[in-house]
């Protein structure tokens, strides 16, 4: 073969690349960081957990939701409840949410920041409403840890979890002292 | 020759497919951010024009300017049962871009969560004896933990002044 039939076949190829690249389906590039994973889809199947780099996907096949894993904080103020002993009681806590699976958080709720924090208002009224307010600091930590326990038991089912737990707001009302109940 | 162009062209359309395109980001004088590549933290960039290529870099910038936040007529109980009103007003502003780009899913929303929360946390810690005669006290303890827990995210605490506390009434 000359060098003339070569860079005629060389020319022609071209030609079809550029034209061919045309037809072929746009893909876009999705692009995850250190504080992101990926979610990865093949035909609608699960396909694996992608980590930092960059990755093709958007057509019809390939499809990757993007899940941020930094820490997400919020407050709870103000919550009023009756305690194990029936008094009146108010409790604020803060807390950080993250996503500790996110195969889970992607397809086990549709907003996972709302319903996590739903999900921790249930945990807190539950844990409160069985327990005395005790209102040291000591007392505090308690109820923080038993929130978080709790929380997270219902969190992880979807995905979630939640930490650092401070309990910024607490108050009971005291009884009042009744008595003493004596046999008829 | 015009062979070759076509070879380059082919080479062009290889390579643009593995690599992305050369872009130009520009970062105005008030932006930071921090260039990946291949989805790792690179460098940290400052104003000016950055060339990346689309394929396998990417930067992403935060507004280093003051976020200032106001708050008004918050309620607390106190540790003995009388009810509290306190507002503030305070400017915090972005130290490091690194730190603050990872300390949550929306940076700008992370001074006014420690804020609150160390505003309550003190408040609530406080009987309406300590509210009425040392409210320089609750905030300077205010400012100390809050500073400590800004600079744990990446900012600092430009200003903090707590413009109204008050006692509302008793439970």
């Amino acid at each position: 073969m000359d060098a003339e039939a070569l860079w005629t076949a060389v020319f022609f190829l071209g030609l079809f690349a550029v034209i061919g690249m045309r037809f072929v389906p746009k893909k876009n590039r999705v692009f995850i960081t250190d504080y992101q994973k990926g979610v990865r889809f093949i035909k609608g199947s699960f396909a694996g957990i992608l980590g930092p780099g960059s990755y093709l996907s958007g057509n019809s096949e390939v499809e990757i939701t993007v899940v941020d894993m930094r820490p997400f904080p919020f407050l709870i103020e103000r919550f009023f409840y009756q305690d194990g002993l029936q008094a009146p009681s108010v409790i604020s806590i803060s807390a950080e949410l993250s996503v500790s699976d996110s195969y889970r958080a992607v397809t086990g709720v549709k907003d996972r920041i709302a319903d996590s924090i739903a999900i921790v208002r249930d945990a807190l009224h539950s844990c409160t409403s069985r327990m005395s307010a005790e209102l040291t600091s000591k007392g505090r930590y308690a109820m923080a840890d038993k929130v978080t326990v709790t929380a997270n038991a219902e969190l992880n089912k979807i995905g979630m979890a939640i930490a650092n737990v401070e309990v910024t707001e607490l108050w009971s009302r005291p009884m009042p002292a009744y008595p003493s109940l004596r046999a008829n | 020759m015009a062979a070759f162009a076509w070879l380059m062209v082919t080479i062009n359309y290889v390579l643009r497919s593995r690599l992305g395109r050369p872009a130009k980001v520009t970062l105005l004088e008030y932006q930071r951010g921090i260039r990946y590549r291949r989805g790792l933290a690179r460098d940290e960039v400052g104003p000016g024009q950055h060339w990346s290529w689309t394929g396998f870099e990417k930067t992403i910038f935060l507004d280093t300017r003051p976020i200032a936040l106001s708050y008004q007529n918050q309620v607390v109980t106190l540790s003995d049962g009388f009810t509290a009103i306190y507002g503030f007003s305070a400017s915090v502003e972005v130290r490091s871009v690194r730190k603050a780009l990872y300390s949550s899913q929306a940076y700008s929303q992370m001074p006014a969560f420690v804020l609150l929360s160390c505003m309550r946390t003190v408040l609530s810690e406080s009987d309406s004896k300590r509210v009425r005669i040392s409210q320089q006290n609750i905030s300077n303890e205010i400012t100390e933990r809050a500073r400590t827990r800004l600079d744990a995210a990446g900012f600092v605490l430009a200003s903090f002044r707590m413009g109204q506390l008050g006692i509302a009434a008793s439970n």
